[in-house]
Protein backbone atom coordinates (compact mmCIF):
# COMPACT_ATOMS: atom_id res chain seq x y z
CA UNK A 1 0.00 0.00 0.00
CA UNK A 2 0.99 3.20 -1.08
CA UNK A 3 2.86 5.22 2.43
CA UNK A 4 1.19 9.77 1.95
CA UNK A 5 2.86 11.55 4.25
CA UNK A 6 0.89 15.04 4.04
CA UNK A 7 2.72 18.26 5.04
CA UNK A 8 0.56 21.44 5.84
CA UNK A 9 3.22 24.52 5.66
CA UNK A 10 1.13 26.89 7.98
CA UNK A 11 -0.21 23.97 10.33
CA UNK A 12 3.50 21.88 10.82
CA UNK A 13 5.57 24.02 10.16
CA UNK A 14 5.34 28.11 10.65
CA UNK A 15 2.34 30.35 8.90
CA UNK A 16 5.25 32.88 8.15
CA UNK A 17 7.96 30.75 6.54
CA UNK A 18 11.00 33.18 6.01
CA UNK A 19 14.81 32.70 4.85
CA UNK A 20 17.16 30.78 3.27
CA UNK A 21 18.99 28.90 5.99
CA UNK A 22 18.81 27.88 9.59
CA UNK A 23 21.10 30.87 10.20
CA UNK A 24 18.49 33.11 9.24
CA UNK A 25 16.32 32.32 11.21
CA UNK A 26 13.96 29.54 12.68
CA UNK A 27 11.64 28.91 10.06
CA UNK A 28 13.94 28.78 6.87
CA UNK A 29 13.67 27.00 3.61
CA UNK A 30 16.42 24.89 4.85
CA UNK A 31 15.21 23.92 7.99
CA UNK A 32 11.70 23.00 6.10
CA UNK A 33 13.81 20.73 3.87
CA UNK A 34 15.83 19.02 6.31
CA UNK A 35 13.32 18.47 9.04
CA UNK A 36 10.09 17.81 7.58
CA UNK A 37 10.85 17.49 3.75
CA UNK A 38 13.42 15.00 3.32
CA UNK A 39 12.31 12.86 6.21
CA UNK A 40 8.64 12.64 4.60
CA UNK A 41 10.16 11.82 1.61
CA UNK A 42 12.90 9.22 2.37
CA UNK A 43 9.72 7.13 4.24
CA UNK A 44 6.78 8.11 2.11
CA UNK A 45 5.60 6.94 -1.11
CA UNK A 46 4.22 10.13 -1.98
CA UNK A 47 4.45 13.45 -0.13
CA UNK A 48 1.68 16.02 -0.29
CA UNK A 49 2.80 19.20 0.93
CA UNK A 50 -0.26 21.82 1.86
CA UNK A 51 1.07 25.86 0.43
CA UNK A 52 -2.55 27.27 2.35
CA UNK A 53 -2.76 28.76 5.14
CA UNK A 54 0.64 30.88 5.53
CA UNK A 55 0.77 34.59 4.43
CA UNK A 56 2.92 34.07 1.66
CA UNK A 57 6.32 32.89 0.87
CA UNK A 58 9.57 34.55 -0.26
CA UNK A 59 11.89 33.51 -2.80
CA UNK A 60 14.81 32.31 -0.84
CA UNK A 61 12.66 30.35 1.19
CA UNK A 62 11.24 28.52 -1.88
CA UNK A 63 14.25 28.22 -3.48
CA UNK A 64 15.98 26.85 -0.76
CA UNK A 65 13.51 24.79 0.88
CA UNK A 66 12.70 22.80 -2.46
CA UNK A 67 15.67 23.99 -5.47
CA UNK A 68 17.76 22.61 -2.24
CA UNK A 69 16.53 19.08 -2.58
CA UNK A 70 18.10 18.69 -5.76
CA UNK A 71 21.29 20.85 -4.94
CA UNK A 72 22.08 18.77 -1.67
CA UNK A 73 20.48 15.93 -1.93
CA UNK A 74 20.69 14.99 -5.70
CA UNK A 75 17.12 14.25 -5.99
CA UNK A 76 16.02 14.97 -9.87
CA UNK A 77 13.52 16.63 -11.02
CA UNK A 78 11.92 14.00 -12.30
CA UNK A 79 12.05 11.90 -9.26
CA UNK A 80 10.50 14.89 -7.02
CA UNK A 81 7.61 14.82 -9.75
CA UNK A 82 6.62 11.19 -8.94
CA UNK A 83 6.96 11.76 -5.27
CA UNK A 84 5.90 15.50 -4.44
CA UNK A 85 2.14 16.49 -5.14
CA UNK A 86 1.35 20.43 -4.14
CA UNK A 87 -1.80 21.84 -2.77
CA UNK A 88 -2.11 25.47 -3.62
CA UNK A 89 -5.79 26.50 -3.92
CA UNK A 90 -4.20 30.41 -4.53
CA UNK A 91 -2.22 29.43 -7.58
CA UNK A 92 0.43 31.02 -6.30
CA UNK A 93 3.35 29.06 -5.64
CA UNK A 94 2.99 26.01 -7.68
CA UNK A 95 4.69 26.87 -10.73
CA UNK A 96 7.57 28.70 -9.23
CA UNK A 97 8.51 25.44 -7.08
CA UNK A 98 8.70 23.13 -9.84
CA UNK A 99 10.71 26.22 -11.69
CA UNK A 100 12.87 26.20 -8.45
CA UNK A 101 13.00 22.23 -8.79
CA UNK A 102 14.06 22.55 -12.56
CA UNK A 103 16.58 24.99 -12.36
CA UNK A 104 18.49 23.81 -9.74
CA UNK A 105 21.98 21.96 -10.19
CA UNK A 106 23.06 19.18 -8.07
CA UNK A 107 25.86 20.07 -6.12
CA UNK A 108 28.11 16.80 -6.73
CA UNK A 109 27.03 13.76 -9.27
CA UNK A 110 25.53 10.69 -8.40
CA UNK A 111 27.83 7.79 -8.02
CA UNK B 1 34.30 62.83 38.77
CA UNK B 2 33.82 65.80 36.32
CA UNK B 3 29.99 66.17 35.06
CA UNK B 4 29.22 65.28 31.84
CA UNK B 5 28.26 68.17 29.62
CA UNK B 6 24.81 67.87 27.38
CA UNK B 7 24.86 69.62 23.87
CA UNK B 8 21.55 70.46 23.07
CA UNK B 9 20.84 69.56 19.39
CA UNK B 10 17.95 70.27 17.40
CA UNK B 11 16.03 67.88 14.97
CA UNK B 12 15.38 69.38 11.40
CA UNK B 13 11.68 69.82 10.21
CA UNK B 14 11.03 67.33 7.89
CA UNK B 15 12.55 63.87 8.18
CA UNK B 16 12.34 62.74 4.89
CA UNK B 17 15.17 60.89 2.39
CA UNK B 18 13.66 61.94 -0.54
CA UNK B 19 15.45 64.97 -1.78
CA UNK B 20 19.34 66.11 -1.30
CA UNK B 21 18.21 68.95 0.85
CA UNK B 22 16.05 66.82 3.09
CA UNK B 23 18.70 64.32 3.71
CA UNK B 24 21.27 66.56 4.46
CA UNK B 25 19.77 67.88 7.46
CA UNK B 26 18.61 64.72 8.49
CA UNK B 27 21.97 62.86 8.12
CA UNK B 28 23.60 66.07 9.62
CA UNK B 29 21.69 65.89 12.24
CA UNK B 30 21.74 62.03 13.03
CA UNK B 31 25.07 62.42 12.20
CA UNK B 32 26.02 65.14 15.00
CA UNK B 33 24.52 63.24 17.29
CA UNK B 34 26.69 60.47 17.38
CA UNK B 35 29.44 62.65 16.69
CA UNK B 36 29.11 64.36 19.98
CA UNK B 37 28.34 61.46 21.97
CA UNK B 38 31.62 59.73 20.78
CA UNK B 39 33.73 63.00 22.04
CA UNK B 40 32.00 62.30 25.31
CA UNK B 41 28.90 64.72 25.97
CA UNK B 42 25.62 64.02 26.45
CA UNK B 43 22.84 64.99 24.35
CA UNK B 44 19.60 66.74 24.14
CA UNK B 45 17.30 66.57 21.10
CA UNK B 46 15.62 69.16 20.82
CA UNK B 47 12.25 68.57 18.31
CA UNK B 48 11.04 71.79 18.43
CA UNK B 49 11.38 72.35 14.82
CA UNK B 50 10.02 69.08 13.73
CA UNK B 51 6.81 68.73 11.32
CA UNK B 52 7.07 66.39 8.94
CA UNK B 53 7.84 62.43 9.17
CA UNK B 54 8.20 60.90 6.44
CA UNK B 55 8.49 57.03 7.11
CA UNK B 56 11.84 56.56 5.14
CA UNK B 57 13.84 59.22 7.38
CA UNK B 58 11.95 58.58 10.38
CA UNK B 59 12.51 54.52 10.42
CA UNK B 60 16.10 55.94 9.61
CA UNK B 61 16.16 57.67 12.30
CA UNK B 62 14.51 55.66 15.04
CA UNK B 63 17.05 52.78 13.78
CA UNK B 64 20.39 54.98 14.40
CA UNK B 65 18.90 56.18 17.96
CA UNK B 66 18.32 53.07 18.96
CA UNK B 67 21.49 51.96 18.25
CA UNK B 68 23.43 54.89 20.05
CA UNK B 69 21.42 54.49 22.92
CA UNK B 70 23.03 50.66 23.23
CA UNK B 71 26.38 52.39 23.03
CA UNK B 72 25.41 55.22 24.87
CA UNK B 73 23.10 54.08 27.67
CA UNK B 74 21.44 57.39 29.21
CA UNK B 75 23.28 59.99 27.22
CA UNK B 76 20.49 60.63 24.91
CA UNK B 77 17.69 62.93 26.31
CA UNK B 78 14.75 64.78 24.04
CA UNK B 79 12.13 67.41 24.77
CA UNK B 80 8.83 66.69 23.88
CA UNK B 81 8.01 67.93 20.76
CA UNK B 82 6.28 70.67 19.88
CA UNK B 83 3.76 69.53 17.05
CA UNK B 84 1.37 67.63 18.86
CA UNK B 85 0.94 64.44 15.88
CA UNK B 86 4.66 64.43 16.05
CA UNK B 87 4.72 63.89 19.62
CA UNK B 88 1.93 61.12 19.33
CA UNK B 89 3.79 59.38 16.53
CA UNK B 90 7.07 59.85 18.57
CA UNK B 91 5.12 58.14 21.81
CA UNK B 92 3.16 55.80 19.34
CA UNK B 93 6.89 53.99 18.32
CA UNK B 94 7.99 54.18 21.46
CA UNK B 95 10.82 56.60 20.81
CA UNK B 96 9.64 58.68 23.24
CA UNK B 97 9.65 56.54 26.29
CA UNK B 98 13.61 55.60 25.09
CA UNK B 99 14.43 59.09 25.83
CA UNK B 100 13.52 58.97 28.88
CA UNK B 101 9.74 60.96 28.41
CA UNK B 102 6.37 59.55 29.72
CA UNK B 103 3.25 59.16 27.54
CA UNK B 104 1.24 62.30 27.97
CA UNK B 105 -1.12 61.83 24.45
CA UNK B 106 -4.00 59.67 23.68
CA UNK B 107 -3.27 58.43 20.40
CA UNK B 108 -5.94 60.42 18.20
CA UNK B 109 -4.25 61.42 15.13
CA UNK B 110 -5.72 58.87 12.33
CA UNK B 111 -1.76 59.76 10.53
CA UNK B 112 -0.42 58.19 13.86
CA UNK B 113 -3.05 55.60 14.59
CA UNK B 114 -1.98 53.63 11.54
CA UNK B 115 1.90 53.77 12.22
CA UNK B 116 3.57 50.25 13.22
CA UNK B 117 7.60 50.18 13.93
CA UNK B 118 9.07 46.78 14.44
CA UNK B 119 12.64 44.85 14.59
CA UNK B 120 14.24 42.23 14.82
CA UNK B 121 17.61 40.14 14.82
CA UNK B 122 16.51 37.16 12.59
CA UNK B 123 14.80 36.69 9.24
CA UNK B 124 11.66 35.42 11.95
CA UNK B 125 8.99 37.10 10.16
CA UNK B 126 6.41 35.31 12.59
CA UNK B 127 6.21 39.02 14.09
CA UNK B 128 4.80 40.32 11.24
CA UNK B 129 1.48 37.57 11.71
CA UNK B 130 -0.67 40.61 13.58
CA UNK B 131 0.55 42.82 10.83
CA UNK B 132 -0.82 40.63 8.56
CA UNK B 133 -4.09 40.13 9.89
CA UNK B 134 -5.01 43.84 9.98
CA UNK B 135 -3.43 44.15 6.13
CA UNK B 136 -5.53 41.18 4.99
CA UNK B 137 -9.17 43.06 5.61
CA UNK B 138 -7.47 46.22 3.58
CA UNK B 139 -5.64 44.26 0.96
CA UNK B 140 -5.90 41.90 -1.67
CA UNK B 141 -4.86 38.35 -1.08
CA UNK B 142 -2.74 38.62 -3.76
CA UNK B 143 -1.65 41.66 -3.04
CA UNK B 144 -1.21 40.81 0.90
CA UNK B 145 0.72 37.52 -0.63
CA UNK B 146 3.21 39.89 -2.80
CA UNK B 147 4.00 42.35 0.42
CA UNK B 148 5.17 39.43 2.46
CA UNK B 149 7.53 38.27 -0.28
CA UNK B 150 9.25 41.04 -0.72
CA UNK B 151 9.44 42.04 3.62
CA UNK B 152 10.48 38.55 4.02
CA UNK B 153 13.35 38.91 1.02
CA UNK B 154 14.10 42.10 2.96
CA UNK B 155 15.01 40.98 6.25
CA UNK B 156 16.54 37.73 4.94
CA UNK B 157 18.89 39.77 2.88
CA UNK B 158 19.45 42.12 5.64
CA UNK B 159 20.41 39.05 7.89
CA UNK B 160 22.46 37.56 5.07
CA UNK B 161 24.61 40.27 3.29
CA UNK B 162 24.23 43.35 5.70
CA UNK B 163 26.54 42.68 8.29
CA UNK B 164 29.13 40.46 7.07
CA UNK B 165 31.93 42.23 8.49
CA UNK B 166 30.48 42.28 11.89
CA UNK B 167 31.64 39.81 14.85
CA UNK B 168 30.09 37.16 16.12
CA UNK B 169 28.18 38.41 19.12
CA UNK B 170 27.06 41.21 17.03
CA UNK B 171 25.73 38.93 14.29
CA UNK B 172 24.08 36.85 16.67
CA UNK B 173 22.61 39.59 19.30
CA UNK B 174 22.23 42.74 17.95
CA UNK B 175 19.24 44.11 15.79
CA UNK B 176 19.72 44.06 11.94
CA UNK B 177 16.35 45.20 10.44
CA UNK B 178 13.75 48.04 11.63
CA UNK B 179 10.28 48.45 9.61
CA UNK B 180 7.63 50.92 9.47
CA UNK B 181 4.42 50.41 8.02
CA UNK B 182 1.62 53.64 7.69
CA UNK B 183 -1.73 54.02 5.87
CA UNK B 184 -2.30 57.39 4.64
CA UNK B 185 -4.38 58.74 1.58
CA UNK B 186 -5.31 55.26 0.68
CA UNK B 187 -2.18 54.02 0.52
CA UNK B 188 -0.05 51.76 2.34
CA UNK B 189 3.56 52.34 2.82
CA UNK B 190 6.28 49.85 4.05
CA UNK B 191 9.62 50.50 4.85
CA UNK B 192 12.46 48.41 6.05
CA UNK B 193 15.89 49.18 6.95
CA UNK B 194 19.18 47.94 7.95
CA UNK B 195 22.20 49.91 9.22
CA UNK B 196 24.89 47.13 7.55
CA UNK B 197 27.80 47.93 4.43
CA UNK B 198 24.86 49.09 2.21
CA UNK B 199 24.10 46.78 -1.38
CA UNK B 200 26.49 49.00 -3.33
CA UNK B 201 29.40 47.84 -0.98
CA UNK B 202 28.03 44.35 -0.51
CA UNK B 203 28.22 43.95 -4.48
CA UNK B 204 31.59 45.65 -4.80
CA UNK B 205 32.99 43.18 -2.13
CA UNK B 206 32.04 39.88 -4.64
CA UNK B 207 32.16 41.72 -8.03
CA UNK B 208 35.82 41.24 -10.26
CA UNK B 209 35.03 43.99 -12.36
CA UNK B 210 37.18 47.69 -12.90
CA UNK B 211 38.17 48.56 -9.54
CA UNK B 212 37.90 52.40 -10.78
CA UNK B 213 34.68 52.22 -12.24
CA UNK B 214 33.53 50.79 -8.71
CA UNK B 215 34.89 53.00 -6.42
CA UNK B 216 33.04 56.00 -7.96
CA UNK B 217 30.40 56.91 -5.49
CA UNK B 218 28.00 58.04 -8.09
CA UNK B 219 28.05 54.35 -8.85
CA UNK B 220 25.85 53.08 -5.93
CA UNK B 221 22.77 54.16 -7.65
CA UNK B 222 23.82 51.88 -10.84
CA UNK B 223 24.89 49.12 -8.73
CA UNK B 224 21.65 49.24 -6.87
CA UNK B 225 19.56 49.19 -10.33
CA UNK B 226 21.54 46.19 -11.47
CA UNK B 227 20.41 44.57 -8.12
CA UNK B 228 17.12 45.47 -8.63
CA UNK B 229 16.58 44.61 -12.31
CA UNK B 230 18.90 41.62 -12.81
CA UNK B 231 19.83 38.91 -10.72
CA UNK B 232 23.24 40.49 -9.84
CA UNK B 233 24.16 38.83 -6.46
CA UNK B 234 27.04 39.15 -4.39
CA UNK B 235 27.15 35.74 -3.99
CA UNK B 236 27.62 34.86 -7.79
CA UNK B 237 25.42 31.95 -7.15
CA UNK B 238 22.91 31.49 -10.10
CA UNK B 239 20.27 30.53 -7.70
CA UNK B 240 20.22 33.37 -5.47
CA UNK B 241 19.42 37.24 -5.96
CA UNK B 242 16.18 37.12 -7.08
CA UNK B 243 14.62 38.94 -4.06
CA UNK B 244 15.13 42.55 -5.54
CA UNK B 245 13.69 41.74 -8.75
CA UNK B 246 10.55 39.86 -7.58
CA UNK B 247 9.87 43.14 -5.04
CA UNK B 248 10.03 45.53 -8.33
CA UNK B 249 7.91 42.88 -10.17
CA UNK B 250 5.19 43.40 -7.31
CA UNK B 251 5.12 47.00 -7.84
CA UNK B 252 4.57 46.86 -11.64
CA UNK B 253 1.36 44.90 -10.54
CA UNK B 254 -0.09 48.63 -9.47
CA UNK B 255 -0.74 51.74 -10.99
CA UNK B 256 -0.40 54.04 -8.06
CA UNK B 257 2.41 53.86 -5.38
CA UNK B 258 5.96 52.54 -6.37
CA UNK B 259 9.41 51.03 -5.06
CA UNK B 260 12.59 52.40 -3.58
CA UNK B 261 15.85 51.60 -2.43
CA UNK B 262 18.41 53.80 -0.57
CA UNK B 263 21.91 52.12 0.29
CA UNK B 264 24.95 54.76 0.77
CA UNK B 265 24.87 57.48 -1.51
CA UNK B 266 22.65 55.62 -4.04
CA UNK B 267 18.94 55.36 -4.84
CA UNK B 268 16.49 53.46 -7.45
CA UNK B 269 12.91 54.70 -7.39
CA UNK B 270 10.11 53.07 -9.46
CA UNK B 271 6.99 55.40 -9.78
CA UNK B 272 3.99 53.22 -10.53
CA UNK B 273 2.22 55.52 -11.66
CA UNK B 274 4.45 56.93 -14.81
CA UNK B 275 5.99 53.39 -14.94
CA UNK B 276 9.34 55.05 -14.96
CA UNK B 277 12.81 54.28 -12.98
CA UNK B 278 15.34 56.50 -11.85
CA UNK B 279 18.52 56.85 -9.67
CA UNK B 280 19.33 59.85 -7.60
CA UNK B 281 23.34 59.89 -6.41
CA UNK B 282 23.50 61.67 -3.11
CA UNK B 283 26.40 63.80 -1.40
CA UNK B 284 25.29 62.53 1.92
CA UNK B 285 25.41 59.01 2.42
CA UNK B 286 22.76 56.87 4.42
CA UNK B 287 24.41 53.80 6.14
CA UNK B 288 23.25 50.49 5.04
CA UNK B 289 19.95 49.79 2.60
CA UNK B 290 16.48 51.61 3.41
CA UNK B 291 13.58 49.83 1.14
CA UNK B 292 10.03 51.45 1.06
CA UNK B 293 7.31 50.07 -0.80
CA UNK B 294 3.83 52.01 -1.16
CA UNK B 295 0.66 50.11 -2.76
CA UNK B 296 -2.67 50.98 -2.77
CA UNK B 297 -5.20 50.09 -0.48
CA UNK B 298 -8.37 48.13 -1.61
Amino acid sequence: MEKVTTISIAKNFSEAPSGRYVSDGPFSGEHFRENLLVPALTTSDLVVIDFDGTIGYGSSFLEEAFGGLVRNHNITAGELKKKIKIIDNRKFYEDRVWSYIGSAKPAKEKK
Amino acid sequence: MPRRITKTIVAPESFSLRSNAYRQNLMSFINDIEHKLKSGFSVKVSFIKTKHLVPCGTLLFAARLVNMLLLYPGKITSNYPKDKVVEQLFQHIGLLGLLGNSSRQSITDDSVRYWHFLSGTTADAEIFKDLFREYKQKLKEDVTSGLYEGMSEAITNSIQHAYSNANEHERLHKTKWWMFSQEKDGKLSVVICDLGIGIPKSLKMKLSENILYLTRRNVDSKLIADAVKSNRTSTNLGYRGKGLPDMLDFVKNFKVGGFSIYSLHGSYIYNAETEKESTEYYKIQVPGTLIQWQIPLA
